[in-house]
């Protein structure tokens, strides 16, 4: 996710997490709770300053399945595969929604 | 949710500027969330509340230390990896977001009147309060131990001047000598910590002093990613790492401090010329004062919200809090700092907070290019926090060295990644 601008990509990245918690009440505020742990290794909201492969700006549908590939054993990773069966279909959907909205 | 409607962005928009005007006034529905520690924990809290709650909500942050060192990655400093710089971390980004950063040490919780007070003499007032103060130590645990004592043999367990005298000490030691590593029994911050630092020294001796070894006086029987560092040390150091086993000898419970000497229960006596002993910990003497820890020596919370079980409005979170099965690692305090700040700003918006959902993964370095992990997911079940079963688990055994390779690559990413998601 390239904004161009500075401070304001900051505030633009803040508005997204502010504004999706109203919009869906509990489906959207447990997306957030499981997509926050993401940022973790994919850095702020999915962008990722070093090794490791960035998440901000993959839509939906490539989240939920590279997720699901993860998950299955399909897809080959070192440490996602593990944390791909920790989550269910539904849980898997809500994540990618809440992190292909931070655009 | 896909994207944002012209309304909601308008009005986000304009709560995520009026952030960056300090102070917030409380308006509406919000309050007043006080953060107490600048840690994995309390900084992604305090980041993540500021970034919810937006003008709504009044964030301060109260941290004693202008730079906050971690513990992870300050064993790559002892190995000769890293210097001591890069694992250190500013606030500045933090008060641009418009939380309000006090550093200062807290000295009172008043809970009646809902403040904290400070060395500095400044009374702060809160409507949540979420405490994050890490750990210290049980001093007088092990006899002869004590502060003045660390300064000999470094605990190196808070990382930043103790490292520094830790890394001293291997620099300033001759060719030949024994460092003597004496881990706690459990629970301690970071479970894997011992045996990577174990390794990061190792790595030092091999290239800089290779007659020298690594013993470890451990208390207690097994450790995290054991089978993962016994293979890899077999493979990387052969015979410069000895695991004593607490059943062995008994757990250390004396230190000889003119001598360098750790002391067993059963009596046995090893000498280092280096001693980096790691002592038994309760949580952060915060938690104390603010009277959220019970006789454990640290703080019951109801893990749905971290909320203190013993004091009303308080989170307790990271290391200081109990929080099985969820371990005390900075991934772990970073997890529950952000899904708290989340509870904390719904319930002053008087909205019932989502089930939390948390991750753990921690990466050890067993060399440079020699990178293992153990992660978990957990979930709310039942009216219980769990880790997910099937997910999670450690590396495989006797992965392809390009396998550990790319999970040491993983283990820097992982860093910078955190590191921008908390201070950044």
């Amino acid at each position: 996710m390239k904004l161009g601008y500075g401070p304001a990509a900051a505030g633009l990245i803040a508005a997204a997490l502010i504004a999706v918690a109203p919009v869906g009440a509990l489906a959207e505020s447990s997306g957030r709770n499981l997509a926050l742990s993401c940022f973790s290794c994919h850095g702020p909201a999915g962008k990722s300053p070093d090794t490791i492969p960035g998440i901000a700006g993959k839509s939906k549908a490539f989240i939920v399945q590279e997720m699901i590939g993860f998950r299955d054993g399909k897809r080959k990773s070192t440490v996602m595969q593990r944390i791909g069966k920790g989550y269910s279909d539904a849980e898997i959907r809500a994540l990618a929604g809440y992190i292909a909205g931070l655009k | 949710m896909s994207r944002l409607t012209r309304r909601e962005f308008t009005a986000a928009a304009g709560a995520s500027a009026a952030a960056f005007a300090a102070p917030a006034v409380a308006q509406g529905k919000g309050g007043r969330i006080v953060v107490v520690g600048g840690g994995f924990g309390g900084a992604s809290a305090a980041k993540y509340a500021k970034m919810f709650g937006g003008n709504a909500v009044e964030v301060t942050l109260i941290e004693p230390n202008k730079t906050f060192y971690t513990c992870p990655f300050s064993n790559l400093v002892l190995g000769g990896l890293r210097d001591i710089g890069s694992i250190g971390h500013g606030f500045d980004a933090m008060a641009k977001r418009g939380v309000k950063v006090v550093h200062d040490s807290v000295t009172g919780v008043d809970h009646a009147k809902k403040t904290v007070t400070t060395a500095g003499g400044a009374t702060i007032g809160w409507d949540k309060l979420i405490l994050s103060p890490g750990i210290d130590f049980q001093w007088g645990k092990i006899k002869g131990y004590d502060a003045a004592a660390a300064e000999k043999m470094p605990h190196a367990w808070k990382a930043g001047p103790q490292t520094v005298v830790l890394r001293k000490q291997l620099e300033a030691m001759d060719d030949g000598g024994v460092v003597v590593l004496a881990p706690p029994g459990n629970p301690f911050r970071c479970p894997p910590g011992p045996y990577e630092r174990a390794s990061m020294i190792a790595h030092y001796l091999k290239t800089k002093k290779p007659k020298s070894k690594v013993l470890i006086v451990d208390s207690k029987d097994k450790f995290s990613k054991m089978p993962l560092f016994m293979e890899g040390w077999k493979k990387v150091y052969g015979p410069m790492i000895e695991w004593i086993p607490q059943k062995k000898d008994g757990p250390v419970t004396e230190v000889d401090v003119a001598n360098n000497t750790v002391i067993t229960e059963f009596g046995a006596k090893h000498k280092g010329a280096v001693v980096n002993l790691i002592p038994p910990q309760k949580a952060g003497d915060v938690a104390d004062i603010a009277g959220v820890t019970n006789k454990s020596g640290w703080a019951p919370v109801d893990r749905r919200t971290f909320a203190s079980t013993m004091q009303k409005d308080v989170h307790v979170i990271g290391d200081a809090s109990i929080a099985s099965p969820m371990p005390k690692s900075g991934f772990s305090a970073s997890s529950q700092g952000k899904v708290v700040a989340a509870a904390a700003v719904d319930a002053l918006a008087g909205k019932n907070p989502a089930d939390p959902s948390f991750a753990n993964t921690c990466y050890s370095l067993v060399a440079p290019e020699y990178g293992i992990s153990v992660a978990k997911v957990y979930a709310w079940q039942g009216g219980k926090l769990v880790g997910v079963k099937g997910s999670g688990g450690v590396s495989p055994k006797g992965a392809a060295a390009s396998f550990r390779a790319e999970e040491a690559r993983y283990a820097s990413g992982w860093y910078a990644s955190i590191a921008a998601d908390i201070w950044g």
